[in-house]
């Protein structure tokens, strides 16, 4: 008998230790995580493009260009800023293709060469200074 | 004001509808805890949904959608003052918790700290991160911009040429976001990040109040503790994805199941809901359509197994009558607005009956399972290992191992789990990132349910410990 209760005392005590241990854990991660308290990126992102929307139309399809691939979400650095573009964006949708009428340019802070938008028929409409462009498709 | 306006009408709502259908004819704070948490998920998953209803019918005009849910809540308000008017006298004694021995005070202590801890980790997360994890900004919260922002072009939102946010996704959540924007009259981060917690809140709460309804208090408490000491539970729930809100509903499904079979006789209505909660997985993730059919028929199996079919064709008929306002939703949904499902279209090709006859594809989702079902939880230590040893150590309860519906609950979770690995193998993405970046998540759906299952199949610690066990009640695993 006295086995049986050990035995249930023992399974109740580690069940709990599992828990605290599991939560404290996880809190001291989340506590002491060295980038903490930093301001939030996407935040930070969208807020390039606060010019942009201003002069875009409320809704409809823009085109998208940038110097990074964003064919493979797994390994093109481009594709995380693509979507976050389409998210600060929405409700306007944002296809990676240069065959729109307005497109925009997303090239962070690289300094831009101009072949890269004159190569696809692109006319620049506007720069706004951080990485952020928008131009219009010579041939609509 | 009008943010914590937003975040109460829904579990009102839901309250009031669940007390109309509570079998119990006790008073209304009879079972409160268990009706609150049911009503939080309950309601908001009903608000969504009148939401959707609401934009399809007259946006882009926003004005009146308040005066709609007050109406709502107000005409369910009188209907259960004048039905509790007439009751009379009690023809069903109140529920009440199987067993309920005094708890030591230990086992809540160690709760509350856990709850209070996982608070803390919700808090801090949201201010590291207020748009949540990868697919909430990319899936979920960009929806509900296009439903807020969208104006007469809401629909922009199931465009194919977002076909890499899975635009045929189900709309609870972003349905739920806009929603409260709408009610705020702007975007904030506070109102998804709130969305998530009080699921979170939710599936801890119900699992912990029907655990203690069916089978006693410290009961209860241990799988709500096992639950928050889940770190990834916490983890997904402060990434504002739509795995928490289905999970609930699973749990709520399977819950209302178990509530009927043991507590009630002379009628349904835990079906009526069960049915409602099912539905309303489906309205949260695709993945919700095959819990939906699984539930369905592993109910039938198990009654057709005990020569019950009439019993399951009773209950089905509830089952559906609460089910069909919310599938009626998803139907008009799937076939008028979401383009298809990536998934399903790929299904029949060429290349997805190449990768079913791919045996290394088995061997490769096999082997992911396996180690993900061994380290599953980012505990402090296999959480998987603490449970066989917790039910090595206290054994199995002899009463509950057997009945219909905790048997047909092992089926539907089981069925979920052979779905999920054959989505794997004809998954049109590479298949190690898959399962690398979404098994997890698809293992803590499930999660909560399994809890509920594991703490009504082991023995309690009362039982455990009594000092002259009856034969059968001490069988160990």
């Amino acid at each position: 008998m006295r086995v049986h209760h050990l035995a249930a005392k023992t399974g109740v005590v580690l069940l709990i230790l599992f828990a605290l241990l599991s939560n404290l854990h996880w809190l001291l991660q989340a506590a002491f995580d060295p980038d903490f308290p930093r301001s939030d990126r996407i935040s930070q992102y969208e807020r390039r493009f606060e010019g942009l929307k201003k002069i875009l139309p409320p809704h409809g399809v823009v085109g998208y260009l940038s110097h990074r691939q964003a064919q493979d979400m797994r390994f093109d650095a481009g594709t995380a800023e693509f979507y976050l573009t389409q998210y600060a964006l929405a409700p306007l949708i944002v296809i990676y293709s240069s065959e729109r009428e307005f497109v925009i340019g997303n090239f962070g802070a690289s300094r831009v060469d101009p072949e890269i938008f004159t190569d696809h028929n692109l006319m620049q409409l506007r720069d706004f200074g951080n990485g952020v462009m928008l131009f219009r498709h010579k041939t609509p | 004001m009008s943010l914590i306006l937003s975040f109460l009408v829904p579990p009102l709502i839901g309250f009031l509808l669940i007390s109309l259908l509570w079998p119990s004819q006790g008073p209304l704070r009879s079972q409160l805890l268990i009706k609150s948490f049911l009503a939080l998920g309950l309601g908001l998953g009903i608000s969504s949904c009148i939401f959707f209803l609401w934009s399809v019918a007259f946006y882009p005009s926003r004005a009146g959608f308040a005066a709609v849910e007050a109406a709502l809540l107000i005409g369910l308000a009188v209907i259960l003052s004048y039905v509790i008017r007439t009751r009379g006298g009690s023809a069903n004694p109140p529920l009440g918790p199987i067993a309920n021995p005094r708890t030591h005070w230990i086992l809540p202590g160690c709760f509350y700290t856990s709850l209070v801890a996982a608070a803390i980790a919700f808090v801090l997360s949201f201010i590291r991160n207020p748009h949540g994890g990868w697919d909430a900004w990319a899936i979920w919260n960009m929806r509900a911009r296009f439903i807020f922002r969208g104006g007469d072009h809401w629909t922009d939102a199931f465009s194919g040429l977002l076909s890499w946010s899975h635009p045929d996704y189900p709309l609870l959540v972003p349905a739920l976001i806009a929603r409260g924007w709408v009610y705020v009259g702007q975007e904030t981060v506070v109102v998804p990040a709130l969305v998530s917690m009080l699921f979170a809140l939710a599936t801890v709460g119900l699992l912990s109040s029907s655990v203690t309804v069916l089978r006693g208090k410290s009961q209860g408490l241990l799988a709500g503790l096992t639950l928050l000491g889940t770190p990834l539970f916490i983890e997904q729930g402060t990434s504002q994805l739509a795995d928490i809100p289905l999970s609930f509903f699973f749990l709520a499904t399977i819950a209302l199941f178990r509530l009927q079979e043991k507590l009630v006789e002379n009628n349904r209505r835990f079906l009526f809901l069960a049915g409602m909660a099912a539905g309303l997985s489906a309205w949260t993730k695709n993945e919700g359509l095959l819990f939906l059919g699984s539930i369905m028929v592993t109910h039938l199996m198990v009654r057709v197994c005990v020569r019950e079919w009439k019993v399951y064709l009773r209950q089905m008929l509830v089952f559906a009558t609460g089910l069909a306002p919310v599938l009626t939703i998803i139907l008009y949904y799937k076939t008028q607005l979401a383009p298809p499902n990536d998934l399903l279209s790929s299904l029949g090709s060429e290349t997805s009956l190449a990768r079913l006859a791919d045996l290394s594809r088995y061997w490769l989702v096999g082997k992911v399972f396996a180690a993900e079902m061994a380290q599953f939880g980012k505990g402090f230590f296999s959480v998987t290992f603490l449970l066989a040893s917790y039910l090595f150590l206290l054994g199995r309860n002899g009463e509950e191992k057997e009945t219909p519906d905790i048997v047909a609950a092992l089926m539907t979770l089981g069925t979920l789990l052979v779905g999920y690995f054959f989505a794997y193998i004809i998954i049109p993405y590479e298949l190690l990132w898959s399962l690398s970046t979404s098994l997890s998540r698809l293992f803590l759906q499930l999660w909560p349910s399994l809890l509920l299952v594991f703490f009504l199949v082991v023995n309690t610690p009362e039982q455990a410990m009594k000092p002259h066990p009856p034969p059968g009640k001490h069988s160990r695993a």
